[in-house]
């Protein structure tokens, strides 16, 4: 479940004033949902850890840059970490070893498989359903691309190489989903 | 919407993908800091992408990352030595201080969250897991020095790792050199820096079990000591074992 979102803008706005004992509870609140998002991207615990440290720092440094209007707090933070590890995969993946390389390239050949539609909820399910309606407009190569880049952190270079196609192909397959997504979620 | 606020509102998104790399990175970031339009390009396709999080579940991290956050943070004061004269007879006290390291990081008990929904379209995980290594924490603040020492013990892999918060002011012709409080007596870890950071490699058949903390002397760059410190232990603090 994820936390009240009232209750974190309250958290991030105290732990702005310096607030220790509110900043202990926005980590205690939220660490695991940023953590998540760190292994899934990241796929290792220690790059995963370095960048939480990494988010929380900088959350505690600069928590006053936060506001209501740059939407729902968890996904303020979200989007924080998500940054952090894809400037840590562009500084680390060449450190990526063989046994690593099988498991993704696995990842990406069994990839991308129809699930249940998203349960009912609150913001995040509303988003998500408009997101679901319009990923089903993609094509397969389109669709699958953005996710493996959104999920995996691909750059367009991982992606032709992981999806065995050319980059001029690759390329024009993430910038027309896109583009298909922009038009289809509107403004 | 006009050809070149399409091409802007792809690039954002291309950035918060993440598929942008190297110079078109560097450069889109550019963009981003003059250019307002940009700035709600990617606000607008984070917020709308921020949906695809709902299908990621959440995980707890070790308790050691938020002692290394409310340290680096500076949330509380490490254990310190106020005497700066303490002699080698510190090893036999501190021994008994291990167990109390916990209570200093003020470590949070967790719940765990519920399962998130459904997705929509799923990447099946693969994830690498790494087998999280044991390590052991310890906190050192010298009396009269802003500086602070993060010093973590990673026995797997036979390495030390030393952060510095702050800069410490070492005297002329001195230097800082780090123990292992060991009851058999002390292991020397090598030179602990004024600033920055340090890497090096444990000693071989050190016994973390066995030690109980952690130990600085202030040394003199000409009588590097092997055995025990020559000169004055500056302060020595207990480590807290990774769970």
């Amino acid at each position: 479940m994820n936390p009240d979102p009232k209750h974190l803008s309250q958290l991030l706005a105290a732990t702005a004033s310096g607030d220790q004992r509110a900043f202990a509870e926005l980590y205690e609140a939220s660490s695991s949902h940023l953590f998540g998002l760190l292994m899934r991207i990241l796929r290792r615990r220690d790059w995963a850890e370095e960048a939480l440290q990494d988010c929380f720092l900088k959350v505690w440094q600069k928590a006053e840059t936060y506001a209501p209007e740059k939407g729902a707090p968890l996904t303020w933070l979200m989007t924080i970490a998500r940054y952090r590890a894809l400037d840590l995969l562009r500084a680390k993946r060449p450190e990526i070893n063989e046994a690593d390389d099988e498991a993704m390239t696995g990842a990406i050949e069994s990839a991308v498989s129809e699930t249940e539609s998203p349960q009912q909820g609150a913001e995040t399910m509303q988003g998500l359903g408009e997101l679901e309606r319009c990923m089903k407009g993609l094509q397969d190569e389109q669709k699958q691309s953005v996710l493996l880049a959104y999920y995996e952190g691909y750059t367009h270079q991982e992606l032709a190489k992981r999806m065995k196609a050319p980059l001029g192909t690759v390329k024009s397959w993430v910038r027309r989903g896109l583009q298909q997504l922009k038009e289809c979620l509107g403004a | 919407m006009t050809t070149e606020a399409l091409e802007r509102t792809l690039d954002a998104g291309e950035y918060v993908l993440g598929t942008l790399a190297g110079d078109a990175r560097v450069q889109f970031q550019k963009t981003l800091a003059a250019d307002a339009a940009a700035r709600a390009a990617v606000h607008w396709w984070e917020s709308r992408l921020a949906a695809l999080n709902a299908s990621i579940q959440p995980e707890i991290p070790r308790d050691i990352v938020w002692a290394n956050i409310s340290f680096a943070a500076g949330l509380y004061k490490a254990a310190s030595s106020s005497s700066a004269s303490r002699s080698l007879r510190v090893w036999q006290a501190m021994t008994s201080l291990a167990t109390a390291a916990s209570v200093l990081l003020g470590v949070a008990l967790w719940q765990k969250t519920k399962a998130p929904p459904q997705i929509l379209v799923q990447v099946q995980e693969k994830i690498v897991q790494q087998p999280a290594p044991t390590q052991y924490v310890g906190l050192l603040q010298v009396a009269g020095s802003d500086a602070r020492w993060l010093v973590s013990l990673t026995p797997d892999r036979k390495a030390l790792h030393a952060r510095t918060v702050g800069t410490h002011a070492t005297a002329e012709g001195k230097y800082l050199h780090l123990w292992w409080l060991n009851p058999a007596g002390p292991v020397s870890l090598g030179v602990l820096p004024d600033s920055g950071e340090a890497l090096a490699t444990l000693p071989a058949g050190l016994d973390l079990e066995k030690g109980s903390g952690l130990a600085i002397s202030l040394e003199d760059k000409n009588k590097v000591p092997t055995a025990a410190p020559y000169g004055p232990v500056l302060v020595a603090a207990p480590v807290m074992k990774s769970i």
